[in-house]
């Protein structure tokens, strides 16, 4: 095949370079780097998937169905297609690290990937049961004025007065009948009650955000029948329920 | 460089182990392996063999660079093969354009292994069985190509070759079925025809 002896001249270019091994820390340091970037990817895609589980265990779902559509197009609707968005992110970031350790070309591609998903789907139910979906969504609706219009999938269903539901945040209480209401599109509506408003709303320590179910009686006036918390109150999924306690039923205040 | 009668003794694994600790020690890792890592070049690229050369000496430049990387672990040879591997990839643009398709640089003992895998007759002369599965061979698309080089020219076992390409064992089954299907398809839209036992 070849008389030539390799080592003499590679030797003598090893030396004439001043090549070294590179050091073993490098190599540990780039395996751990790999590790942690797919286990922190894991992990976001957990906290990830518990906004989507809070996002998607909207409980007034019945009463949404009630006013036209049907239910199939109202799932379709409700799904948050944005965290599901980054989800997939996540799950891939993840599945990338994870294929690239040291012994993730053992593993078949569709089995890392059912696995990452598989993990985050556990980890959000955990994080979700610990209320941080919740706190996230919350966070982000309160501090980012555009999240709830474009990311959050209620805002399309309750930016709707035709079909009697309004939401926002109460920028304004006139009196014990009446508030101001800035939707997500930024428009003012006055919101009107038979009933004295809630006393959360009245005190309004901060705005806070309501969705109302009602009918718009004329331009920008909207009677409302019931005003609920614009994010619910949380419900854990692995809470023990005690005999003789009740479902949870739509939130009002 | 160093010629220790000792040294010969030593398995791959320690002569990488003592290559961190004295350089010439590496220079008989180099004579162990230039033989086959060269005719793995040809036999992946096809490439001229100059060029095979150039490939080599960045593959056992780049071997002695990351031998802190290595994984007891795994064996020395396989490690060694998924480097070249790797190399022979980064410059494939480089050597598609230099290709000459030669992949005859193979023992007559690997030839009758690939022949009597893939059921084909052993009258036929050595010489033209050669020529015959070679020929399909430079033609087959190297995905392909690779896995039977790997498995009957290099005589790598499947988890050795899981290793050096990087896929799943079972990936590797289904990749060494699917090549051996194609080399029969590959020979027949070249007009050769294979005498099957």
């Amino acid at each position: 095949m070849t008389d030539k002896d390799f080592s003499k001249d590679i030797l003598q270019q090893i030396k004439e370079k001043q090549i070294t091994p590179k050091p073993k820390w490098e190599f540990l340091l780039k395996d751990s780097a790999v590790w942690t970037a797919g286990i922190v990817s894991l992990v976001v895609g957990g906290i990830t998937m518990s906004v989507i589980i809070h996002l998607y265990r909207f409980d007034d779902l019945e009463t949404l169905t009630e006013t036209g559509g049907n239910t199939v197009q109202t799932i379709l609707i409700l799904l948050p297609y944005f965290w599901i968005a980054v989800l997939g992110v996540f799950v891939l970031v993840a599945h990338y690290n994870l294929k690239h350790t040291k012994n993730g070309y053992k593993y078949k591609v569709s089995h890392i990937t059912i696995a990452t998903v598989l993990i985050s789907a556990a980890l959000g139910v955990l994080f979700y049961d610990t209320g941080l979906g919740r706190a996230i969504d919350h966070v982000l609706s309160n501090r980012m004025p555009t999240y709830d219009r474009y990311a959050h999938p209620w805002a399309k269903v309750w930016s709707n007065p035709d079909q009697g539901r309004i939401a926002g945040t109460v920028v304004r209480v006139i009196d014990q009948n009446h508030f101001e209401l800035k939707d997500f599109h930024e428009r003012v509506w006055i919101v009107y009650t038979s009933n004295t408003l809630p006393q959360p709303l009245q005190r309004t320590p901060r705005p806070v955000k309501v969705r109302c179910r009602g009918q718009a009686v004329q331009d920008r006036t909207f009677q409302a029948i019931r005003i609920m918390p614009w994010i619910p109150k949380h419900q854990p999924i692995m809470k023990f329920r005690m005999e003789g306690e009740r479902e949870a039923t739509p939130q009002t205040y | 460089m160093v010629h220790s009668p000792d040294l010969q003794t030593k398995t791959d694994e320690e002569l990488a182990e003592l290559s961190l600790k004295q350089q010439e020690v590496f220079g008989v890792l180099i004579q162990r392996y230039q033989e086959r890592l060269l005719r793995y070049i040809l036999r992946i690229s096809g490439t001229k063999k100059e060029d095979a050369e150039d490939i080599l000496q960045d593959t056992f430049i780049k071997v002695y660079q990351n031998l802190n990387g290595f994984d007891p672990k795994q064996k020395f040879s396989s490690w060694i093969y998924r480097i070249t591997r790797n190399e022979v990839i980064s410059n494939y643009r480089k050597l598609q354009a230099r290709a000459e398709g030669r992949t005859d640089y193979v023992e007559e003992s690997a030839f009758y292994a690939l022949a009597s895998d893939l059921d084909i007759t052993r009258d036929i002369e050595m010489k033209d069985l050669r020529q015959t599965i070679c020929k399909v061979l430079e033609e087959m698309d190297p995905k392909y190509r690779e896995v039977l080089v790997l498995k009957y020219l290099e005589e790598k076992d499947y988890k050795e070759i899981s290793y050096i390409l990087k896929k799943p064992m079972g990936t590797v089954a289904t990749l060494l079925n699917r090549a051996k299907k194609r080399f029969t398809q590959q020979a027949t839209t070249m007009g050769i025809e294979l005498k099957y036992v």
